[in-house]
């Protein structure tokens, strides 16, 4: 690693200590959930659906804002301005409709039928006896997720690099160490609780430094003059071709495909607060988002030129910013943002991952006819977080390179496949078993074709294409082919809630 | 700077009005 990389912190004994009370904190919140989470698999997994709203607001939230929001959107609007707003606009929204609509019917339908997993509830929805609709679902998670959990390692990685200067691959392996510890031990309650306390490093690092920033290069109106002094594309928030805005926006299709958030909404104790999640998760959401635009326009009226970067590279401005601007201390909250981010999205898809291994290949396909003890239940999903985790490592050490571009690759991925697929799931009775998997394999094709097609790539992000022809495979099947003869009582399960 | 004030500020506070509107539609819905 070049020392231009390093903006290190390792001699700051302020900075350190911040970061390490936060990281004494997420460990102490994983031994405070172990003994929940031991009782059984519902417990692990789901957190035995007693999670309160303000808990599934907040771990919704930022379980789906990984490094890409910190690093990569504030490095966004660094380089081209306030249309960045457009790739963070689209998620928003769509997930205000996910937490009031979406959700609730996942929720109450999950519950009644007694599923904890996504591909639980899509066997359960189309009668899924032979564990074929299971098998696809779980060999999509599989081949996105693992790619997905290795990104986050790098990037924590790529956190300590720079931040303390610490070798590259000794950064990922204590990221994942520190990931697996709490996971392992304190199941879901462990990430929800400790993705609680990671949205409020990620909004106080998020909100702080830009304020700051602002004020310190005279206002917002002095700002304003600078960045458009130096290019009116700095203050134009339409200075974005229409292909571009469009697929920017079109990154929100992806939440409702990313089990790692919809485990999230199974997880509320009362689907009713779901409403005031919506509001709460809102709220998060906005002001991260746009914290993070605000960043990036500071960012360039102090740093006019990119060279002025360590490795002149746009997704270390967060860090820079921060160490010029913030009191050491601050300074290390910012450090733990950045691996709050990487952590709570980590630690949900490691939960994600194991739940489809455990509950749903070997509990209701390979020991399908045997009474399996929860003691037993818990302990191998314990030792398959362990085990994803040692893959994943493997994989980030081997590709190093190649996983950045996992991330809105998987994101695409899940997002077109699992996201027409549960919307047409939920809400239009005529869905059937064959048009899921369609939808399915429609969505996974399209997404790798389309990015594996330069010229289809550069037109527009693989997930828009991908998403719509799921959607209409789904659509298609499943006009010519017939629905589950429940679906009645599925619907009307979808609006029950049990008391 | 008309439409950046608006992107970055009334947009912005429109989604979290949106959020609270629909929330609070949907409770009175449930009567």
């Amino acid at each position: 690693m070049d020392d231009t990389d390093i903006i290190s912190v390792a001699n700051d004994p302020w900075s350190i200590g911040a970061f390490v009370a936060y990281l004494v904190m997420v460990i102490g919140i994983g031994i405070y959930a172990s003994r929940f989470s031991s009782q059984g698999i519902s417990e692990y997994f789901i957190g035995g659906r007693k999670m309160n709203r303000f808990v599934v607001a907040l771990s919704a939230v930022v379980s789906g804002r990984s490094a890409w929001l910190l690093l990569g959107v504030t490095g966004m609007a660094y380089a081209q301005g306030p249309s960045a707003v457009w790739a963070v606009l689209g998620y928003i929204v769509v997930e205000v409709f996910l937490f009031l609509y979406y959700a609730r019917k996942l929720r109450n339908f999950t519950e009644n039928r007694n599923c904890i997993t996504i591909p639980d509830f899509f066997a359960e929805r189309f009668g899924d006896k032979d564990g074929r609709l299971r098998i696809a679902i779980v060999t999509i998670f599989l081949i996105f997720m693992i790619g997905y959990i290795s990104a986050q390692f790098v990037a924590g990685g790529k956190a300590f690099a720079s931040g303390f200067g610490m070798e590259m691959n000794t950064g990922i392996l204590v990221t994942a160490i520190i990931v697996v510890a709490y996971t392992i031990v304190g199941g879901f309650l462990a990430v929800s609780l400790s993705d609680m306390l990671q949205a409020i490093f990620m909004i106080l690092a998020l909100v702080l430094l830009p304020v700051i920033a602002i004020i310190e290069l005279g206002g917002l109106t002095s700002l304003l003059q600078q960045l458009a002094l130096m290019d009116m594309m700095y203050v134009d928030p339409f200075a974005i071709s229409v292909g571009a805005a469009i697929g920017f926006v079109g990154i929100g299709l992806g939440s409702p495909g990313n089990p790692h958030i919809l485990s999230r909404y199974m997880s509320i104790d009362d689907p009713m607060q779901l409403r005031y999640a919506a509001v709460v998760g809102t709220v998060w959401n906005v002001l991260m988002a746009w914290g993070a635009v605000f960043i990036g326009l500071a960012g360039r009226a102090v740093f006019p030129e990119a060279g002025m970067l360590p490795a002149a590279d746009t997704e270390n401005l967060f860090p820079m910013l921060a160490q010029q601007y913030l009191h050491p201390v601050l300074f290390g909250i910012v450090l733990a943002s950045i691996f709050a981010a990487i952590m709570s999205t980590a630690d949900s898809q490691l939960l994600v991952a194991a739940s489809s291994v455990v509950r749903d290949v070997y509990e209701k396909i390979i020991k399908k006819d045997e009474q399996i003890s929860q003691k037993k239940l818990v302990f191998l999903s314990r030792s398959v977080v362990f085990l994803l985790v040692v893959i994943s490592l493997l994989f980030g050490f081997v590709a190093e390179e190649l996983v950045f571009w996992l991330v809105l690759f998987a994101w695409a991925g899940l997002g077109a496949s699992i996201g027409p697929t549960s919307i047409l799931a939920l809400y239009w009775k005529r869905t059937t078993r064959a048009g899921i998997f369609a939808g399915l394999i429609t969505g996974t094709l399209v997404t790798i074709l389309w990015y594996y097609t330069p010229y289809l790539s550069n037109l527009m992000y693989e997930l828009i294409p991908g998403f719509i022809a799921a959607w209409l495979a789904t659509w298609l099947v499943s006009l010519y082919t017939t629905p589950p003869a429940d679906s009645e009582t599925s619907f009307r399960q979808m609006r029950e809630i049990q008391r | 700077m008309f439409f950046f004030y608006l992107v970055m500020f009334v947009l912005p506070v429109s989604i979290i009005l949106l959020a609270i509107w629909l929330a609070k539609k949907d409770s009175e819905n449930d009567g």
